[in-house]
């Protein structure tokens, strides 16, 4: 065999080997196309359906009877409010929660929520944490003066529930907050 | 970067596979492999499968296929058949374009090429318009019953790639188109994710207060799932598309449920505390979402169902917003456990707890892992502004998505991970967009109310 010929065809088969060299690539199939023309459609047609997606069938959510929203309403408990992203307590909320505290231990049989709320300038999963920070620091702290634990519960709205929907530092101030709700007399 | 021009007629620039490895699914190497030595052995009865030149863009802006996609032929004089075949042609059409994978050729350089028999196809017709791809495709009726039927054929080869046929109520016009388009995304790019059908969860206000809400992945069909008064927040999809788990005030507390949207059943998940975030494992198993029933905010995982609830973070921190890596063994979250808000990682044990880098800004939050696992989204603010930040793990890059457009919010990822949709009040009120992952290409998916916290399914 011509050794000249025999090389050329040695480095050819390297070649054809090795051309697809790049990592990864899928490999040609040496498949010839089928006859120009012919095609192959399935024998059944599947039929296509649009799934319907249901609502939810809604129980009505339970609201404060009218004489505890009157009570709400009065401002018997007061409203504390917070620093940009802290959780920590001011002294005008210290100041506040005394006072909400000596309400508290009057009027014995009173059975609180405590609402904590955020200003728009986070974001949704952490202002929700943070909301239900600010409100168990409210609820820590009445638990200090003596308020019975069992008579308080908490519950974060993040930034869900604005007081003010404005987009300024006013209405921010006033929307980082903790509302305390009367849920039972 | 190559970029494309919808009015530059022939060729796009094509980019070598060997330069697109960050656009190929992890693993997709040995994938390739094995399914290239599949084709070579099953030779005999493989069916063609036109990979002479298979490129994977690199994201979006560059069109890898030239494809022409006349009318769909219809008998004449039949106008409701005449109205659901264009809804079949503009899905298709839209779903193809929106890809990234395909640009179609505009209609009026092929409007003079005869009316199309699939068995009589001139290719040198459609060469010249310098197509690689051609669908064929037909509609009849049979009193309210549709039928289509449409193959795909390779210009240059001038060969047959595929050829399916579907049937239904006029009304089910759009998921037909949508359900060829993703045949047509499987076969010439080998990507089996269904992306057409896709859906997105989202929470609007636009019927007073915060409901859940679901839509098709290109905006169409937007439908109400929630009906109460009080919030719904966070939804987060199973893997199937069947389950949505959410956060729920529904009894004065928020409650994690999950949603069976086909069914119609809702199931309490964890009720204690506050319970937020939720996110299902890359395969179905589990679920990971943030409680503060042991007291501080702290990431949980239990079964889909609630059962076998396991706390893994332990700090006085807020722990919260996990993302899972798509080999489920990761798990990205927002921690305040070094003071503000920062996206780390810790393994699903969590264990092995360390902050993401690179990381910039002083508050973020919002993590979300891309399919392929090589980049991680969070959310950072920035002065009166938050922006979506796109993080490269294993280059260790980070690029800013938005700038300058007020409120960028809870970036999720298409299935394929070409696409990626926030919320953003750019337009003075929150609505749903969708961009490609450099942040290009952005259009908007919602109009009415605010619109939050929007996720795509997988």
């Amino acid at each position: 065999m011509n050794r000249r010929l025999f090389a050329v065809l040695l480095v050819f088969a390297l070649v054809v080997v090795l051309l697809p060299g790049c990592k990864g690539k899928p490999k040609e199939a040496p498949v010839a196309p089928p006859e120009t023309g012919v095609t192959e459609h399935p024998s059944t047609t599947p039929m296509v359906e649009s799934p319907t997606i249901k609502p939810i069938t809604e129980t009505p959510v339970s609201e404060l009877p009218d004489d505890l929203d009157q009570i709400n309403r009065s401002g018997l408990l007061k409203k504390v409010y917070f620093d940009f992203d802290r959780a920590d307590l001011r002294a005008d909320a210290i100041e506040t929660l005394n006072a909400n505290a000596a309400v508290l231990k009057k009027h014995s049989t009173l059975r609180i929520r405590i609402e904590g709320h955020c200003d728009e300038r986070g974001t949704e999963e952490y202002n929700i944490s943070l909301g239900d920070r600010r409100a168990k620091a409210a609820y820590n702290y009445l638990v200090n003066l003596g308020v019975g634990a069992g008579r308080m519960e908490t519950v974060s709205y993040g930034k869900s529930q604005p007081e003010d929907p404005s987009h300024n530092e006013d209405a921010w101030s006033r929307n980082r907050r903790d509302v305390f709700l009367v849920v039972a007399k | 970067m190559f970029t494309s021009s919808s009015t530059m007629r022939g060729k796009m620039p094509k980019i070598d596979e060997c330069r697109m490895k960050s656009a190929e699914w992890s693993g997709a190497a040995g994938l390739w492999a094995v399914l290239g030595a599949a084709t070579l052995t099953l030779v005999a009865w493989t069916p063609a499968f036109p990979q002479q030149d298979v490129t994977i863009p690199v994201w979006t802006g560059v069109s890898a296929y030239e494809m022409a996609l006349p009318e769909l032929r219809v008998s004449a004089g039949d106008a409701t058949l005449y109205e659901a075949a264009k809804t079949i042609h503009t899905t298709l059409w839209d779903d193809l374009a929106f890809s990234g994978y395909f640009n179609l050729i505009p209609a009026e350089h092929y409007k003079f090429i005869p009316a199309l028999d699939e068995k009589k196809i001139k290719f040198k017709d459609w060469a010249s318009l310098q197509a690689d791809y051609l669908v064929v495709g037909a509609t009849t009726r049979a009193g309210d019953r549709l039928t289509f039927t449409a193959s795909l054929h390779d210009v240059k080869t001038q060969s047959y790639v595929l050829g399916k046929s579907y049937g239904g109520e006029m009304k089910v016009a759009r998921q037909i188109g949508h359900q060829f388009a993703n045949e047509i995304l499987k076969r010439v790019i080998g990507l089996d994710k269904n992306l057409f059908t896709s859906k997105i969860a989202f929470i609007s206000t636009r019927d007073g207060n915060r409901e859940l809400y679901v839509m098709d992945y290109d905006g169409n069909s937007q439908t109400r799932i929630t009906f109460n008064t009080v919030p719904d927040m966070l939804p987060a999809w199973s893997p199937d598309g069947r389950k949505i788990l959410f956060t729920s005030y529904r009894n004065n507390n928020p409650d994690l449920f999950s949603y069976a949207i086909y069914e119609g059943v809702l199931a309490p998940i964890s009720t204690k505390g506050l319970n937020t975030s939720a996110a299902f494992s890359p395969d179905g198993t589990k679920i990971a979402f943030s409680s503060s029933r042991d007291g501080n905010s702290e990431i949980y995982i239990a079964n889909p169902d609630g059962t076998g609830l396991r706390r893994i973070t332990s700090t006085p921190a807020i722990d919260t917003a996990p993302s899972w890596a798509p080999n489920g063994r990761l798990l990205a979250f927002t921690s305040d456990r070094g003071g503000p808000p920062q996206i780390y990682i810790m393994d699903a044990e969590g264990t092995e707890a360390r902050r993401l880098m690179p990381q910039s800004g002083s508050y973020n939050d919002s993590a979300a892992w891309s399919p392929d696992g090589e980049y991680v989204l969070y959310v950072s603010r920035e002065g009166g502004e938050f922006n979506i930040v796109k993080v490269g793990l294993t280059k260790q890059t980070s690029l800013r998505l938005t700038a300058g457009q007020g409120m960028n919010e809870n970036p999720s990822w298409s299935p394929d991970g070409m696409h990626i949709i926030f919320a953003s009040n750019r337009s003075g009120s929150y609505q749903v967009y969708c961009m490609d992952p450099s942040g290009g290409n952005v259009r908007q998916l919602t109009t009415q109310g605010n619109n939050h916290t929007p996720r795509w399914s997988r």
